[in-house]
């Protein structure tokens, strides 16, 4: 009896640590699932302009976003230009943040510290989320629609996540520290039309791991300049 | 009197002109002579007033004023109508009004005739004018695909080098390096895959040489993405498509049209707007939705 007792509480206190580990937002990539993840969106930009303006060379272009072994990437590849950020961290914390322009002549990698990365990233601080029960299925996950509203911008941006997904790190995405899941599609509507990111891939496969190296040659290294907010 | 005028007509030709005095003499002979008869009818005797008249003038006025009552029957003028003189009269002032429109017609076809010659004239130095311009040459350095610029390696799937703008003009490489230019968007498969160089599409897509514009675009109409490995890939819109098939148009002389260039320059002003918005330091980030958004829907550029 005494035996038996002792093994429901085992299951039991296992039982509550995991509940506790599944909301919120900040939790680490420690599910060997999200250990290897791989998020492909593609890049709508629907504006009210008859001809085709700048917003055109950037219509259709992809953000991937990749998670490996604690290293994280992502990449915007457009007609217009190839940007990345490179994310390093050491025993689950930040340690580097890099942003690259792999396009044009002038290649270039500026690396800001956790703390640049903070301030870079100080007017997602005072961000507040509307969960609303809205569904939709985007890649083929049923994904819950939130709005996020940006005080300081006077901005609105929709998205659908899904709980189905560990979160990802605060660091990865800071607009979406708030959401309870992997935002699989967000709306900017603005006035003048909307850009739209949506999953059209999700990948759990290892990708190659040079891709989530720091690039080295052939970049300009450039001195972080802290914006004013 | 008809028959008198007959003559008169027909001597007309024949005019010859008296000896001076004759007429003033041949009256004196026939006063004299009617003085002398008494008996014949005065009917011929002149009226005083007349007489005195005839006097006061010349022989030859004399002569005029005789035929002063001279009527060709024949020959009438028309009757005196004022009304129609008068309509006369106003058909040629309204022929003014006309006459002015042809004028301005004349002189407004006359600037359209000078302004299509002017932009004939233009159109054919434009684009038959070839540039004294040096070629773009872009190195084909190997390093521009080592693997951390994640460009595919692929032996399907060779670099396309930057090189001459212009149609129809070939750089001249060694042919090391043209080996790696030909193998572009291969059309046995169901994607279009290529390298870029330099990372840059833009430096790559709009400096093709005419032959690989060509087939870049004839495999963009079946197929609009852009491969760019296996990770990444660029899916053209309708809106760029046109657009970059406008950039690539050629005259019959196979160069650029004004219109292509004009195309491209708008291009480059677009990247140079892209660079200074989002290569001024950290403050804007393309893969922030915010930042992007603004910059392209909300006119900060």
């Amino acid at each position: 009896m005494k035996i038996s007792s002792s093994i429901l509480l085992i299951i039991l206190s296992l039982c509550s640590t995991g509940i506790r580990a599944q909301p919120g937002a900040g939790i680490a990539v420690s599910n060997n699932k999200n250990n290897n993840l791989t998020i492909v969106y593609d890049i709508s930009i629907s504006s009210n302009n008859k001809k085709a303006g700048i917003e055109e060379a950037y219509n259709g272009g992809i953000k991937t976003v990749m998670l490996q072994n604690g290293k994280a990437r992502i990449r915007l590849v457009s007609l217009m230009r190839i940007q990345s950020l490179y994310f390093f961290t050491k025993d689950s914390a930040l340690t580097k943040v890099l942003i690259t322009k792999e396009s044009g002549k002038k290649k270039y990698k500026y690396q800001l510290s956790a703390a640049d990365w903070k301030r870079h990233n100080a007017k997602y601080d005072s961000i507040t989320y509307s969960l609303l029960d809205e569904t939709k299925s985007v890649a083929g996950y049923t994904c819950k629609k939130a709005i996020i509203t940006v005080p300081g911008e006077n901005k609105e941006v929709i998205v659908y996540y899904s709980t189905e997904l560990k979160p990802l790190d605060n660091y990865i995405e800071p607009l979406f520290a708030g959401i309870p899941g992997v935002v699989l599609q967000y709306v900017s509507e603005t006035t003048n039309g909307n850009i739209s990111f949506t999953a059209s891939k999700i990948s759990f496969e290892p990708v190659d791991e040079n891709l989530l190296q720091e690039p080295t040659s052939d970049y300009v290294q450039k001195n972080y300049d802290a914006p004013v907010r | 009197m008809a028959d008198s005028n007959k003559i008169f007509k027909s001597l007309q030709d024949h005019t010859e002109t008296p000896p001076p005095g004759l007429y003033a003499k041949l009256w004196k002979k026939i006063k004299t002579i009617v003085q002398d008869n008494k008996d014949l009818p005065g009917t011929i005797s002149l009226p005083a007033e007349t007489t005195d008249t005839l006097k006061a003038l010349t022989e030859e006025q004399q002569i005029w004023k005789g035929l002063q009552d001279y009527v060709d029957i024949e020959n009438t003028p028309p009757a005196f109508d004022l009304a129609k003189i008068q309509e006369a009269l106003s058909d040629n002032k309204n022929t003014t009004a006309p006459t002015r429109k042809r004028s301005q017609r004349i002189l407004l076809y006359g600037t359209a005739a000078a302004a299509v010659v002017t932009g004939i004239i233009f159109w054919v130095f434009t684009n038959i004018a070839s540039p004294a311009e040096e070629p773009v040459k872009i190195s084909n350095s190997i390093q521009n695909r080592k693997a951390d610029t994640i460009i595919t390696s692929s032996a399907t799937a060779a670099a396309i080098n930057k090189q001459d703008s212009k149609p129809g003009k070939q750089t001249n490489k060694p042919a090391s390096t043209q080996q790696n230019r030909n193998v572009i968007l291969p059309r046995n498969t169901s994607e279009t895959n290529t390298a870029i160089v330099d990372n840059d599409f833009f430096y790559t897509l709009t400096n093709f040489s005419l032959p690989e514009a060509n087939s870049f675009l004839e495999s963009m109409k079946k197929n609009r993405k852009i491969s760019v490995n296996s990770y990444s890939y660029v899916n053209v819109s309708d809106k760029m498509a046109s657009l970059l098939k406008q950039m690539y148009a050629v005259n019959r002389r196979s160069k650029y049209t004004w219109k292509a260039r004009r195309v491209k320059a708008r291009l480059n002003r677009w990247k140079k707007d892209d660079a200074k918005y989002f290569d001024n330091g950290t403050k804007k980030n393309p893969l922030d939705v915010l930042d992007l958004s603004g910059f392209l829907l909300n006119n900060k550029q």
